[in-house]
């Protein structure tokens, strides 16, 4: 199979008034072409930050990547370590947008209202081919035509307001397939729709992911969308992944007990018990535990996971979980071996 | 007339033919052009001590009906009968000051915990503000209902002097139980109340409302798009579409056994996991037609899958199942059609073997 980007011990910080936030603390993981890659997690897991600065798209004066590596594979030339090279430089322009693509959660915030939406995918072409405007125009329309914006001839002309929720969101997932990318990275895609318009996009996302072979990172805090779309997950906790597992794992063996926590309170239609919340809510930015950060709200929490950080653990060929429970379980490292 | 489900002596509410129409304006003499049908004729009954889950798309009108429920709307025709120590009232059309003491028994919880909380107010003012709109007990006996109350929803009488912005979503989403509920209130109609919150603490959540229900003996009309939330939750669900209802059943019934079209298409658009690779999923196509001009005969025929000609000339009326009192469907084809349920019996025994 061919990798596509590979992630590893990924820090970025944020360097603010009050102190340092470690919003992304040692991320890794693989992605290969033509498969799904599932990212869960609560708000302030750091799901976010770890796909913008796979994006590079955080300003340098703030967010700091100060650990790690991201080693994105082109189709044809050497591989590329996205964490050096220059955000505002040539080389990412080239990438992103291109090469790798974001659809962001709110498509009423990331359109322009100012511009029409055939302008706002017409930019992305005319930046990264080489065609005349009215090659990218064609192209604009054939784009949202493929995404089943009905009438594309006449919606290209139109604003994102004449556009309605499930109708921009299409728009934004037009403007990142404009260009072929090789990587989608999808931030929460389906969050503010309707669950019928939820499914025509998962849909779509999917059919144009099996046509073009194309790798995507479905970011997302429902766990029923990963359940569905994901082939591998990784599940994120204040910064860290604590548990990474074939999708089928995750659901029907979670290892980590935030992973066990998450499913416990997930109402799921037809099982009927009584939900099992997780104790406690994420801790703020500045509040961040000593330890196993999972600690302060782990039910099987021992005494050292107040002091020490527990390393991931290798549980299988793709699976791994970082909880002091598994340490006897381990198999040595996938680094060693 | 609307058949209805047979109204027993315990419903505490009871509403026949509801219609909320918000006209259009438009021009320099802001002539009305038209209107939005909100809600457009809706009769339901609710049974004291029960959870009616309200679900539809954005649009459906289900927060119109919730409004108007607690007469934040005032209906443009139809009536609301909400039993009050006096016997049935028609709240539908009572002017603010008669509306007053039915205020105390219907009460309403808000989506988003952080619109909906004065961050000018301390935790413990907010939850006693409608104590004292209602004048109940002395400034000391309030202050020890609140935190009798902040200790109810899990949030300790300590948080009294706190501010909103000092509390997470889920601690402000309690701030609103708790505020609601601060007048014993017997009805309580919660619109979208765990959907801005995380998972964890909205299971939270969903159990403390379920707590406080058995304990105090209320009853929930409530308001999600999340329909396995409001799997959950109800006991009861009631399916809507463009104002109009189109299926009301038990739970159980209405997710193992739809009976309209658009039921099904709601619970096959869920995502839900089938083991060993993707399924394929069913579509509903388009989005939701504009309220201001519903479409002709059933409102669904335009996305519906199974349409006939009769579907777009006649608006099918809600009827009660002659073999299932307890449901009842606004569709022509109901008899005909047999449906998807959102999980098949094998794929259920697939993906949990042992409950199988």
């Amino acid at each position: 199979m061919d990798t596509v980007l590979e992630v590893s011990n990924l820090k970025t910080y944020f360097y603010i008034e009050q102190g340092v936030v470690r919003a992304v603390d040692g991320v890794s993981f693989t992605l290969q072409a033509g498969k799904t890659l599932g990212i869960v997690g609560e708000s302030g897991c750091g799901k976010s930050v770890t796909s913008r600065t796979i994006m590079r798209l955080l300003s340098p004066s703030l967010a700091r990547i100060v650990d790690g590596s991201i080693k994105y594979y082109p189709a044809d030339g050497p591989p590329v370590e996205l964490t050096q090279v220059d955000p505002y430089g040539d080389r990412i322009r080239d990438i992103r947008g291109n090469e790798i693509a974001m659809i962001f959660q709110e498509p009423m915030t990331s359109l322009n209202p100012v511009y029409t939406i055939g302008q706002q995918i017409m930019e992305a072409i005319l930046l990264h081919q080489d065609v005349s405007k009215d090659e990218a125009r064609a192209r604009a329309i054939d784009v949202l035509r493929l995404v089943g914006i009905p009438l594309p001839e006449q919606r290209v002309d139109q604003y994102p307001h004449e556009f309605s929720g499930g109708m921009r969101q299409r728009a934004m997932i037009a403007m990142a397939l404009s260009c072929n990318p090789r990587i989608l990275i999808a931030d929460e895609p389906t969050t503010a729709l309707d669950v019928t318009i939820e499914a025509q996009i998962l849909e779509l996302i999917q059919q144009i992911q099996q046509d073009n072979d194309m790798a995507l990172i479905m970011i997302t805090h429902d766990l029923n969308v990963i359940g569905e779309v994901a082939d591998h997950v990784i599940v994120m906790y204040l910064g860290q992944v604590v548990e990474s597992a074939p999708v089928d794992d995750i659901f029907d063996q979670p290892k980590h007990p935030y992973t066990q926590g998450l499913l416990n309170s997930l109402p799921m239609i037809g099982r009927g018990d009584r939900l099992e919340p997780i104790t406690g809510s994420v801790p703020g930015p500045h509040e961040r535990p000593r330890g196993c950060p999972f600690a302060p709200r782990c039910p099987q929490v021992m005494d050292r996971c107040r002091a020490e950080n527990p390393p991931s653990f290798v549980l299988g060929p793709a699976s791994d979980v970082a909880c002091w429970l598994y340490e006897e379980a381990a198999e040595p490292s996938h680094d060693s071996s | 007339m609307t058949p209805v489900e047979a109204a027993g002596p315990d419903a505490i509410l009871k509403i026949r033919d509801l219609r909320l129409h918000f006209p259009v304006k438009a021009g320099l003499l802001k002539k009305t052009v038209g209107y939005v049908k909100a809600v457009d004729g809706i009769s339901f009954d609710v049974y004291a001590g029960e959870t009616v889950g309200l679900v539809g798309e954005s649009g459906s009108g289900k927060t119109t009906i919730g409004r108007c429920i607690v007469r934040l709307y005032k209906p443009t025709t139809g009536s609301m009968h909400f039993r009050t120590g006096a016997g049935l009232v028609d709240i539908a059309q009572l002017d603010k000051r008669e509306l007053q003491p039915i205020r105390r028994d219907i009460q309403m919880l808000f989506q988003d915990p952080n619109s909906s909380l004065n961050a000018r107010m301390r935790v413990g003012d907010i939850i006693a503000e409608p104590l004292e709109i209602h004048a109940i007990g002395t400034a000391d006996e309030r202050r020890a209902r609140v935190e009798d109350l902040l200790e109810h929803v899990g949030l300790g009488a300590e948080m009294y002097n706190r501010y909103p912005h000092q509390l997470s979503g889920g601690q402000r989403q309690r701030v609103g139980v708790a505020r609601a509920l601060s007048i014993e209130p017997r009805l309580v109609i919660c619109d979208e109340p765990v959907s801005a919150l995380d998972v964890s603490v909205q299971a939270q959540v969903l159990n403390l409302l379920a707590d406080l229900q058995e304990e105090l003996g209320l009853t929930y009309v409530f308001i999600a798009h999340d329909l396995s939330v409001v799997e959950y939750i109800s006991d009861r669900v009631m399916v809507m579409y463009l104002g109009k209802l189109m299926e009301t059943a038990p739970t159980r019934k209405i997710f193992e056994r739809p009976a309209h079209p658009y039921t099904e298409a709601l619970l096959n658009s869920i995502p839900k996991r089938v083991r060993g690779g993707h399924r394929k999923r069913f579509v509903l196509t388009g989005d939701i037609p504009s309220p201001v001009n519903p479409p002709a005969g059933c409102v669904f025929h335009t996305r519906c899958q199974y349409a006939k000609d009769i579907c777009k000339t006649e608006t099918p009326p809600l009827r009660t199942l002659p073999k299932d009192p307890y449901t009842s469907v606004a569709c022509h084809l109901v008899d005909e059609l047999s449906l998807s349920p959102y999980y098949t019996a094998a794929e259920r025994a697939d993906l949990e073997p042992d409950r199988a």
